[in-house]
């Protein structure tokens, strides 16, 4: 069983945090145990904390990204 | 007006149209431990040397020892809230500075934020504090004079457009002060110039802000400044940052002036935050790669070649001798790096010669390239006279009987020790300096008291400028001392020692 962070945005209903784990599990291939974690700054969607990489799927980062799009 | 609204309106929904929602995936790291602004972090084994870290997404750091599955790092604010445990990420960045002319007479720390009160600054373009120095091919010779407004510099040690001229000596030897003269000095001209304090006093640092706007200069200057108080890591990005912030105005073709005041406390510094990194220590506990410090800074002044825009960065490094030891780690380093340096010597300056320039240990490699035609003409052998002047006057010290051509050196060698004297912030323009020299030159200053001849100076040149306003304009303007303005200035030169001998009958 693999421990691992998982920052969401608001309240998840619960039913969204097992399909968020059972996802990473399918796709990392290994069990995971998620502590979850609310953190607003992240405005919209989650980011995981899993064996040293970020999964990041928060509405900051793609906002963040639509700025570096008008600079360039 | 609505067809600017209309472009700018289709270019964001462009942009927006382009817009894919993408989830990212990147690696992060832990902290594991935190002590003086130096962190050890677990993970980030893809972490590149000297990328900009995120620590648990406010506070930031830069990455200087990379191990496998480890980082050392150091962090840019010294009250931290970073303790074991943070998330620390990637940015893909280098540590980058706020560039452009929106910084004329600001004053701002290494990472941009201004310190003057004054504001945000306005300025959407940003340069990476370390960066390549120019090409071979980039650069083109010094040959271009940069003058300093300071007669025994300009005569004798001249610095050209694209020079490193160190400026070294002890404590309270007037180093800043001629740093800051040179500043004042390019109040007037195509010059911009950029002041590093490093680890200085917030005091020092505000009474050379103060100097600068008494003196007109600091709206053609920049101030990047790190305090005694700052952590070890904002002393050291300060040199680079000033460095990029003149590269910006180099690569746009403007030529500019770097004053790094001063590199003995930057070498502190970087010998702090090494020592905290656990990195072997050398000579005098400085890191075996302290030379390289210095070197890659110094390497990016330079003259680029008229394809590369012209533009060019002086860089005048200062560096603190402990007891005129000029053969210490640091200072040799930074000698053999430069193109020359201006030595100040404390025994010079207590018995009143300011600036206490050593003209016998100062020298400017580029030399004469480097001086305007009509300067050349006038400084000729300058240097030697002044330095058999200085060893003779060893002699007659001791009351040792002197025949009549020493005792007219050692008469002509007082003269020329008062004329090269100058106060603090007053410079010179070429035009003056070449009028005293011309008047030292033909004897015009032999019959005047040693205690007058600043006096008489002065007054002379006041004269001039009165009397030949247009002449002295000319060879500013031109930098050239034609046969015709020669004689007006002569003429001029004659006639007030006339005046002035005729007043004494």
């Amino acid at each position: 069983m693999t421990k691992a962070v998982l920052k969401i945005a608001g309240s998840f209903r619960s039913e969204d945090i097992v399909r968020i784990t059972r996802g990473f599990e399918r796709l990392l291939k290994k069990e995971i145990e998620f502590d979850v974690v609310e953190d607003g700054s992240l405005i919209g969607g989650f980011t995981a904390f899993i064996d040293g990489r970020v999964y990041d799927s928060s509405i900051l980062l793609q906002l963040e990204r639509i700025r570096q799009g008008f600079r360039e | 007006m609505d067809n600017d609204i209309k472009s700018i309106g289709s270019f964001l929904k462009e942009r927006l149209d382009r817009f894919e929602y993408t989830p990212c995936e990147y690696e992060y790291g832990v902290v594991k431990s935190c002590a003086d602004e130096i962190v050890h972090i677990d993970g980030l084994s893809r972490c590149r040397y000297g990328e900009l870290l995120e620590f648990g997404g406010c506070e930031y750091g830069i990455a200087l020892d990379l191990r496998e599955n480890a980082v050392d790092a150091v962090l840019l604010n010294k009250k931290s809230s970073v303790v074991p445990g943070v998330i620390v990420s990637q940015t893909g960045r280098v540590a980058e500075v706020c560039v452009g002319e929106s910084l004329l007479g600001r004053i701002i720390d290494p990472i941009g934020r201004p310190l003057d009160g004054l504001g945000e600054i306005q300025s959407g373009e940003y340069r990476a504090l370390e960066s390549h120095a120019p090409t071979i091919m980039q650069r083109t010779g010094v040959k271009t004079p940069l003058e300093t407004g300071i007669l025994a510099i300009d005569s004798m040690i001249p610095i050209g457009r694209g020079q490193r001229e160190l400026i070294i000596g002890d404590r309270q030897t007037g180093k800043t002060a001629i740093a800051l003269s040179a500043i004042i000095n390019q109040k007037k001209g195509d010059v911009i110039c950029v002041y590093c304090a490093i680890g200085q006093k917030a005091s020092t640092i505000a009474q050379v802000t103060a100097k600068l706007r008494d003196a007109g200069a600091l709206d053609n200057t920049v101030i990047v400044a790190s305090t005694a108080d700052d952590c070890a890591s904002m002393q050291y990005l300060t040199p680079y940052s000033g460095c990029a912030i003149a590269e910006k105005f180099m690569y746009d073709g403007k030529d500019v002036l770097i004053v790094y005041d001063d590199l003995s406390k930057h070498a502190m510094a970087y010998r702090a935050m090494s020592l905290l990194l656990r990195r072997p220590s050398g000579r005098e506990a400085y890191p075996g790669d302290v030379f390289y410090l210095h070197s890659r800074l110094l390497e990016r002044a330079a003259r680029l070649s008229y394809e590369y825009g012209g533009g060019s960065i002086t860089a005048l490094p200062i560096i603190e001798t402990m007891s005129g030891d000029i053969s210490a780690y640091i200072p040799t380093n930074v000698i053999s790096i430069t193109d020359g340096q201006i030595y100040l010597e404390s025994e010079l300056f207590n018995a009143g010669i300011r600036p206490a320039v050593n003209v016998g240990l100062s020298v400017s490699r580029v030399g004469r390239a480097a001086q305007h035609n009509a300067m050349k003409d006038v400084s000729g052998n300058l240097r030697l006279v002044l330095a058999q002047y200085r060893d003779t006057a060893v002699f007659a010290r001791f009351g040792a009987d002197i025949d009549e051509s020493t005792a007219l050196l050692l008469r002509r060698g007082e003269r020329l020790t008062e004329l090269l004297k100058q106060s603090q912030n007053k410079v010179f323009s070429l035009s003056r300096q070449v009028a005293v020299l011309l008047s030292y030159a033909g004897n015009f200053f032999d019959g005047v008291d040693v205690k007058d001849v600043i006096e008489t100076r002065d007054r002379l040149l006041e004269t001039l400028e009165l009397q030949i306003n247009d002449t002295m304009r000319s060879i500013d303007n031109s930098g050239e001392l034609s046969e015709n303005d020669r004689n007006l200035l002569m003429r001029a030169v004659t006639a007030f020692f006339e005046g002035q001998s005729n007043a004494e009958h």
